[in-house]
């Protein structure tokens, strides 16, 4: 492979997927890797087990509503959640910039000890390693989680079936948002909450209760609902079809992405989930989601449909219908 | 003593098939004396004809200088061969069965012949929608295969009747073998349906016009799709149709009973009489008379009216009595794609008709109405559809089998068999669901139709266009063409130039290969090497397409690097101040604010400056504003903002921006977006200049959409030409990005051909 790897290709997006694609799937050819899921199922003679690892490199390391040290408990435990897997123990590994500040590490530490206790998770691993100044911004971590997966839970992103419903569990956008407020001090930081948050104590339970009904659980980080749901398209060979009145995003979320010609579906989120469930049980699966503090802004906001594999779209406000592509990470206009 | 008798063999390629070649040879043989026989072939015609030498000669000139007039003959090709003892006849005799199909013809508006005997009481087609003959009727739209045989469209189901059977083989007869001709017996027939779907009337158009005269809206089934259609003076009735399509500000087009109604209430140059009057009948942008009768919701703000005849008999009956103008706007939502079928027009129209006209003849090919203008001596081609579709475009030399995907707006696809480029219908916006289903339908049909085997995928630089995602599914080896460069490279092709250009496109945006969005671009080579000589300086975007749709974020990116006093007084003055300082901050951060050299963001950001909507219901509406409030009778320009940079040159549009902003309180928006206009193309005369002085160069091509501002088109031709430079522009394709599909055909033939995958020379 030629040139040099350009950032677009760590936006999630489709150059992501092209990497990933042709560098690695290319040589690690696991069925459970090719899947795409956001953790893998290994199975064994005692049950399955869920494995995954996520590395946080966010900028700046804290920002409203968490930091990078509740990310990374947040981002394993919900990566576990996605595949109906309860924790049996993460372990985490940093890498530090020569000349971080140890009150700041420390409370990081803190706030992962928070965070794991919050979810009911425990650290049971660990390495921690130095770099001179310069080869690392500030901090990176990087967790792994491993977990248990109860008998008869199956859910995947390939399992989507025309029909099926489109669930979210509350607004899209927020750590998005946040964090780039935060980033680029725009003025207005605090005035956006990143809404990182521990998954599995909302999701679990209703795993449990539905299952079969509950097909697809997705964590919609990087690249945002638009592209974990083009992700299932393709993995399902459906088309989905979401209706843009039903979307929940915050007011303050949709003003700060109006004025940067952003689109919060593109945005990340670290403490929702999206599902992907039977038409026949979605109404009691979002009646349980709003009972939860978690879940209270759940809506269901679009269906799939048979044909058209891989074609995501949204009907907007004035009753057109626009695709919701997969985006190559490049955002420039397309309108001549 | 009489010449001794010659026989020549004449092969006629080009259009003849469908048009009534074969009949009108056979009177022009028959009145000559003249035996022997004609017959349809892959190319085109073969005829076998022999007699005395001077009436041959006769026959020859008569079939170049006056042949059928939708009939566009590319070559005659003359063999002289033995004579043929004993032969007393001229015959048509059938046609050869070929390795490949004539070329399929575009739609005929109804022919002068079929309309008087629409209007003749005693004609047994007396006010037969369906009246068409050898010269005149749909040809593409009801196509199912070729060659072009009643068979083989939608009319199959319709047999003639015997008086129709006996036109069709009567040699001398005006429908002998045309594939279209029907009559009130053995027609396609009428239907009216009530909004909620209730068939009803005996009388369907009577019904239709009662719909229409009292205010209604009608959806009316056409030739290549439905229509909706209002009475163009009732203003009720035309912000009503514009409030439930969900339509912005852009104008609605207007369809006249016939060319007096037209007159009166636009003016109508000869030439521009004969475009409308054509067998094309496409809508021509018409300069309006003051005080017109029309609603003023037509066409809000415009001194331009599309304007168009009625090219098919159903239409002729709309109109009676006072209804003589009537709004005739695509059949669909907003955004949406044409609706083509009865089901799915009840379903999308319902809510919005008051009424059906239909028949129970199946439209095959969605193919919007072709709209043009004509200007400054040549036709500026604005869509290309409906009875231009799918004429092809002839180049000089074969191209490698490909498909062009185009654009992502406007978008038109092309398809290439030897040196014939056919352009599909006008697709509409990618960005709709529905349009790009019907895209991608629409590429494979017409592949199955002309029987085009594609190698290769030619697309836009631009990764996320949805043409481009269609190149890279369809599994065909790739080739991007820049955009821009596909505007120029339309223009060469469809003008047949050669030799190095000037090439000029001032666009709204398109994808530059250094990662900024071009606009405002100036080329210069020819063939596959190509130079970026100019550009405009690069100001940013302020959230990318949001600024498209916000004119206001381009003028306070001019005037905040050139006049921040004069922008903060001026944010003030429109109550935007409070968007622009976060805005600001996220420009400096680099958050989605891409460099842009786009001519079309700056006459948006001049027109916000000068007055202009802030908000751009549709891209271009602020610059069709500004094109608007101009004063052509204000004279003067601004400084040319135009200075000498590495081996080329460079624009700053926001030093002009600037100089417009300290003269805002002296002169008003008349005369402040007259002088930017003239400055506009007097930059472009000054960029002529220096190619001519340095590469010796005096062909200037001018494309993209900015070039649909009449005014600043006019303006730069007057400046060109008064310099002796000659200047082309793409006159029958689309000058906005429903030509990228030529271009990208043309230049992405070229490329593969030679084997070069950069024309820029690595250029950024
Ligand atoms: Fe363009
Ligand atoms: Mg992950
Ligand atoms: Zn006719
Ligand atoms: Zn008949």
């Amino acid at each position: 492979m030629n040139g040099k790897i350009r950032l677009a290709e760590g936006g999630g997006g489709e150059a992501t997927a092209s990497l990933i694609r042709e560098l690695f799937w290319s040589r690690f050819r696991h069925p459970q890797l090719l899947r795409g899921n956001d953790a893998a199922v290994l199975e064994h003679a005692g049950g399955r087990l869920a494995l995954t690892t996520d590395a946080f490199v966010v900028t700046p390391w804290r920002f409203p509503g968490g930091d990078i040290g509740r990310l990374a408990i947040a981002g394993t435990v919900n990566d576990l959640t996605m595949m109906g897997a309860a924790a049996l123990g993460l372990t985490a590994a940093f890498i530090i910039e020569e000349g971080f500040d140890k009150s700041d590490l420390e409370q990081i530490a803190a706030s992962m000890a928070a965070a794991a206790a919050e979810a009911g998770v425990d650290l049971v691993a660990g390495d921690t390693k130095v770099v001179r100044k310069g080869e690392a911004d500030g901090i990176f971590i990087t967790t792994t989680g491993v977990g248990t997966i109860a008998p008869g839970v199956r859910l995947g992103g390939e399992l989507a079936r025309p029909g099926d419903r489109v669930l979210v569990t509350g607004t899209l956008g927020d750590h998005g948002a946040a964090i780039l407020l935060a980033r680029e001090e725009l003025g207005l930081s605090g005035a956006l909450q990143s809404d990182v948050a521990p998954l599995n104590r909302l999701l679990l339970p209703l795993v449990g209760e539905y299952p079969g009904a509950i097909r697809v659980l997705r964590d919609p980080t990087r690249g945002g609902l638009a592209t974990t749901l083009n992700e299932i398209a393709r993995q399902s060979g459906v088309a989905i079809r979401l209706r843009e009145a039903a979307i929940p995003v915050r007011p303050e979320v949709r003003g700060l992405t109006e004025l940067l010609g952003l689109d919060p579906l593109y945005l990340a989120n670290e403490g929702k989930a999206l599902l992907v469930v039977a038409p026949e049980a979605a109404d009691a699966i979002l009646a349980a989601l709003r009972r939860q503090p978690r879940g209270s802004r759940a809506a269901e906001v679009g269906e799939v449909l048979a044909g058209n594999a891989g074609l995501v779209s949204l009907v907007t406000a004035s009753g057109g219908e626009r695709i919701i592509p997969l985006g190559s990470g490049e955002q420039l206009p397309r309108i001549c | 003593m009489p010449q001794p008798f010659e026989r020549w063999r004449l092969t006629v390629s080009g259009l003849v098939q469908g048009v009534g070649f074969r009949p009108f040879l056979f009177n022009l043989a028959r009145g000559l004396e003249l035996t022997g026989w004609v017959r349809n072939n892959f190319a085109g015609v073969e005829i076998e004809i022999q007699g005395a030498p001077t009436a041959l000669a006769r026959f020859s000139a008569a079939l170049r200088e006056r042949p059928p007039a939708a009939a566009q003959i590319d070559g005659v090709e003359r063999e002289t061969i033995p004579p043929l003892p004993g032969e007393d006849d001229f015959t048509i005799i059938p046609s050869q069965s070929g390795r490949l199909p004539g070329s399929p013809l575009p739609d005929q508006g109804i022919c002068p012949d079929c309309a008087a005997e629409f209007f003749d009481p005693a004609n047994r087609r007396y006010h037969h929608p369906f009246n068409s003959c050898t010269l005149c009727g749909p040809r593409f739209t009801i196509m199912e295969a070729l060659p072009f045989d009643r068979s083989r469209t939608a009319m199959e189901p319709f047999p003639l009747c015997p008086d129709c059977q006996t036109e069709y083989t009567s040699p001398a007869d005006r429908r002998f073998h045309a594939q279209t001709i029907a009559c009130p017996q053995c027609g396609p027939k009428l239907w009216f349906r009530d909004a909620q779907g209730r068939p009803g009337a005996d009388d369907p158009a009577g019904a239709a016009r009662r719909i229409l005269k009292a205010g209604g809206i009608l959806a009316v089934k056409g030739i290549g799709g439905y229509h909706l259609a209002c009475d163009a003076r009732n203003a009720a009735a035309v912000d009503r149709l514009r409030r439930l399509k969900g339509r912005d500000n852009r104008a609605f087009a207007v369809m006249f009973r016939d060319p007096e109604a037209i007159a009166a209430v636009c003016r109508v140059t000869a030439e521009e009489a004969a475009l409308l009057a054509g067998p094309v009948r496409p809508i021509v942008l018409l300069l309006q008379r003051e005080g017109g009768t029309l609603a003023p919701g037509v066409n809000p703000g415009l001194r331009e009216l599309g304007a168009f005849l009625p090219y098919t008999g159903i239409q002729l009956l709309l109109f009676e009595d006072e209804l003589t103008a009537l709004v005739m706007t695509s059949g669909n939502r907003s955004g949406e794609p044409l609706s083509i079928g009865d089901e799915e027009a009840r379903r999308d129209l319902g809510p919005m008709a008051d009424g059906f006209l239909g028949h129970d003849r199946r439209i095959r090919w969605r193919c919007d109405d072709s709209v043009l203008r004509w200007q400054a001596g040549r036709t500026i081609g604005i869509r290309r559809s409906r009875g231009l579709t799918p004429a092809p475009v002839r180049l000089e030399r074969k191209l490698p089998p490909l498909l062009a995907c185009g654009a992502q707006q406007k978008n038109v696809f092309a398809l290439t068999q030897d040196e014939r480029v056919y352009l599909g219908p006008h697709q509409g916006d990618l960005d709709n669901a529905a349009s790009f289903l019907a895209y991608r339908e629409t590429i494979a049909a017409m592949q199955r139709l002309l029987h085009c085997q594609p190698e290769w995928a030619v697309h836009d630089l631009h990764p996320d266009y949805n043409s481009t995602r269609y190149a890279r599914e369809s599994g065909l080896p790739l080739l991007g063409v820049q955009h821009h460069l596909a505007h120029i490279a339309a223009v060469i092709a469809a003008e047949r130039l050669d030799g190095p250009v000037l090439g000029v496109a001032f666009d709204g945006s398109g994808y530059g290969p250094d990662g900024a969005v071009w606009g405002g671009e100036f080329f210069i080579g020819s063939g596959c090497a190509w130079r970026r000589v100019g550009q405009l300086e690069y100001y940013p975007l302020p959230g990318g397409e949001a600024a498209v749709r916000e004119p206001w974020r381009m003028t306070a990116a001019y005037l905040n690097a050139n006049a921040p006093a004069l922008l903060e007084e001026w944010l003030e003055a429109r109550e935007l101040g409070k968007s622009w300082p976060l805005l600001r901050q996220a420009v400096r951060a680099g958050i989605n604010a891409p460099p842009t050299s786009s001519v079309g963001r700056w006459f948006d950001g001049v027109a916000a400056l000068l007055g202009g909507p802030a908000r751009a219901g549709y891209e271009g509406e602020a610059a069709v504003w500004l094109e608007n409030q101009a004063d052509p009778a204000a004279e003067d320009r601004f400084e040319l903002p135009f200075r000498l940079a590495g081996d080329g040159f460079r624009i700053d549009p926001g030093a002009l921006a600037a100089a417009l902003a300290r003269e805002r309180h002296r002169l008003g928006p008349a005369a402040l977006s007259m002088k930017f206009h003239r400055t506009v193309a007097a930059l472009i005369r000054e960029a002529a200049r220096w190619a001519r002085r340095e590469a010796g160069i005096d062909r200037v091509v001018l494309s993209g959409g900015v070039f649909q501002n009449r005014l600043l088109l006019d303006l730069t031709l007057a400046e060109l030409e008064t310099e002796g430079f000659r200047v082309a522009v793409p006159q029958w394709v689309p000058i906005n990005d429903g030509g990228i599909a030529l271009g990208q055909a043309w230049l992405g033939g070229l490329m593969i051909e030679r084997g070069v995958d950069d024309v820029l020379g690595g250029a950024r």
